[in-house]
């Protein structure tokens, strides 16, 4: 029983959200929260460190233009010089501006399907992968709060109180 | 809270005013073989700071018609910007009538004698003739300030009344402006600016323009919300409305870089001789360092310091980097017009640094007393809830 996880059902965004900040304050760590939609101040409300995926993204975009650079470069200039515009200068530097575009693109497409694989991978959401929602109510218009209580301080009773007078509708134990 | 016009600043923008005008005087006898330069500063400075102040309108109308409620805290900012209008539009109609009295030579077309021997102006003389030119700007005048005024005092109504029914009367109003400015626009951009190189001509100029405006118009608000919370003028602005400036700023920092290698990738790649000749004027000669300086403080500078959530949360690196690109599109201005204006005749010395204090000092001072005749902070509004607690 001691190591069974406290899932605390809610039925409103705003309770959750003032429930994850009471018990977070409370200093009880929260696993995670689960939601039908994304919630507004919910990652402040239980203390989520920042997102990093936006380094990501800037690391993966950087990766497009150094590609896109290299890659103009490669057919265009070294392997099947071409002439550009009527200007066979043969030069990566002085064709320049029309390898722009592409530099462009291919950092937005890296940027982009880095950043989403990035989180795939990060989340497990991968082809195969199992469901690890502990309550399907929660895709329709339940919240529910995970706390681990073999990891905190108080006592399990004392967690429970808290979340119920927080306004949780009930209090479910699961692995 | 009404805001307070402190003695420093208002000290120092009066003497900047009084400084460039008494610079503007005195280089009309130092460059009295060419005048057409000063002429050309007076131009570049007085559009800038037009434009930036009809951006301002454009702002709130964008924000009124998209029911954009987050801007709602602040709105007084971009309003008094537009407050400008009339001022601006004044020392822009004394450019355009000296150059059609005859003393300067900014616009070719004005001059009977250079229009008989040049076929190309001939055939465009049915749009670019003197009169014309004045009932155009009679339009931009009366719609841009009529507008101006017009939302401002909406929008202090606002104040008192606070409904939804006042709301969707100025959504409206608003959206007529956007109407008749997605015209004026690029009409006015062609008129003032892009006539000055009159052989030359580019069909996204007008975007080009407004693009350098408005980045400008967004850097200034910011520098002046900035300055407002930093003296406790505006409690209710949080970080979000700061990052969200910020993030303004950075995006039609991008858009105005992809509207300037648009117009100039086409014309590169395709080197016709009629329009390569616009670059080669501004690449290849004394210009080419002002323009690689231009393009870095428009692109790189806010490209990579602003890519960053913590420098748009961070009031001094906002403040800097808006004060840079607020030069930087000064800087894009003038190599718009002095290339045609002057050709290699150009410099920095008096007219230059006059015409930009002149302008500066007192777009700075008009602005800034606006804001002290009406509380900073609306009492009232559809949207004042939502823009108090605007967190992202």
């Amino acid at each position: 029983m001691s190591s069974k996880l406290i899932y605390a059902v809610y039925d409103d965004p705003d309770t959750t959200v003032e429930a994850g900040r009471i018990v977070t304050d409370a200093g009880i760590k929260v696993n995670t929260v689960y939601s039908p939609f994304p919630v507004h101040g919910i990652d402040d409300a239980i203390k989520l460190p920042r997102t990093r995926i936006s380094v990501a993204a800037f690391l993966f975009g950087a990766m497009g233009t150094s590609f896109a650079a290299w890659m103009t470069w490669y057919m265009l200039i070294y392997d099947w010089p071409m002439n550009v515009g009527g200007k066979p200068s043969f030069s990566f530097a002085e064709n320049f501006p029309s390898f722009v575009p592409v530099m462009f693109e291919l950092t937005i497409l890296l940027g982009a399907h880095g950043m989403i694989w990035t989180f795939f991978f990060i989340s497990g959401i991968l082809p195969g992968a199992k469901n690890k929602n502990p309550d399907p109510r929660t895709t329709d218009d339940k919240f529910i709060i995970e706390i681990d209580p073999s990891k905190q301080a108080q006592k399990e009773d004392e967690i429970i109180g808290m979340l119920k007078n927080a306004g949780a509708i009930e209090i479910n134990r699961g692995e | 809270m009404k805001y307070e016009f402190s003695g420093k600043l208002k000290i120092a923008s009066i003497a900047a005013t009084v400084i460039g005008l008494v610079l503007i005087l005195v280089s009309f006898f130092i460059y009295g073989d060419n005048i057409t330069r000063v002429w050309a500063n007076l131009l570049v400075t007085s559009f800038f700071f037009t434009g930036v102040a009809v951006a301002g309108i454009f702002f709130v109308a964008v924000n009124l018609v998209g029911e954009g409620g987050w801007y709602t805290v602040f709105k007084r900012i971009p309003e008094a910007m537009s407050t400008f209008l009339p001022f601006g539009m004044f020392f822009l109609l004394i450019v355009v009538v000296a150059g059609m009295l005859g003393a300067h030579d900014i616009y070719k077309w004005m001059n009977p004698e250079i229009v008989a021997q040049d076929e190309l102006i001939q055939g465009k003389s049915g749009y670019l003739n003197n009169t014309f030119f004045l009932i155009r700007f009679a339009f931009y005048a009366a719609i841009w300030i009529g507008f101006a005024f017009m939302l401002r005092k909406m929008s202090l109504r606002d104040d008192m009344l606070g409904t939804y029914e006042h709301y969707i009367k100025s959504r409206n109003r608003a959206a007529t402006f956007l109407v008749l400015f997605a015209v004026t626009s690029s009409t006015s951009a062609w008129d003032f600016i892009m006539s000055v190189d009159v052989h030359w001509f580019s069909t996204l100029f007008g975007w080009y323009t407004f693009a350098g405006y408005f980045v400008s118009a967004i850097a200034i608000m910011l520098v002046i919300v900035l300055h407002l919370k930093r003296n406790g003028f505006m409690p209710t602005v949080n970080m979000s409305h700061i990052q969200d400036l910020g993030k303004f700023l950075f995006a039609f920092s991008i858009f105005w870089t992809y509207l300037y290698f648009s117009q100039f990738l086409l014309i590169w790649y395709a080197d016709m001789p009629e329009e390569i000749v616009y670059y080669i004027e501004r690449y290849d000669t004394s210009y080419r360092p002002w323009v690689l300086v231009m393009v870095v403080l428009n692109l790189v500078l806010p490209l990579l310091v602003l890519m960053t959530r913590d420098s748009k949360r961070n009031a001094t690196t906002l403040t800097i980097i808006s004060l840079l690109v607020v030069a930087g599109h000064y800087m894009d201005l003038f190599q718009m017009v002095m290339p045609g204006a002057v050709g290699e005749k150009w410099g920095w010395s008096f007219p230059e640094i006059g015409a930009l204090l002149f302008f500066a000092g007192l777009f700075t001072f008009v602005v800034l007393n606006t804001l002290t005749k009406a509380a900073v902070e609306p009492a009232k509004g559809t949207f004042l809830e939502e823009s108090k607690h605007h967190a992202i």
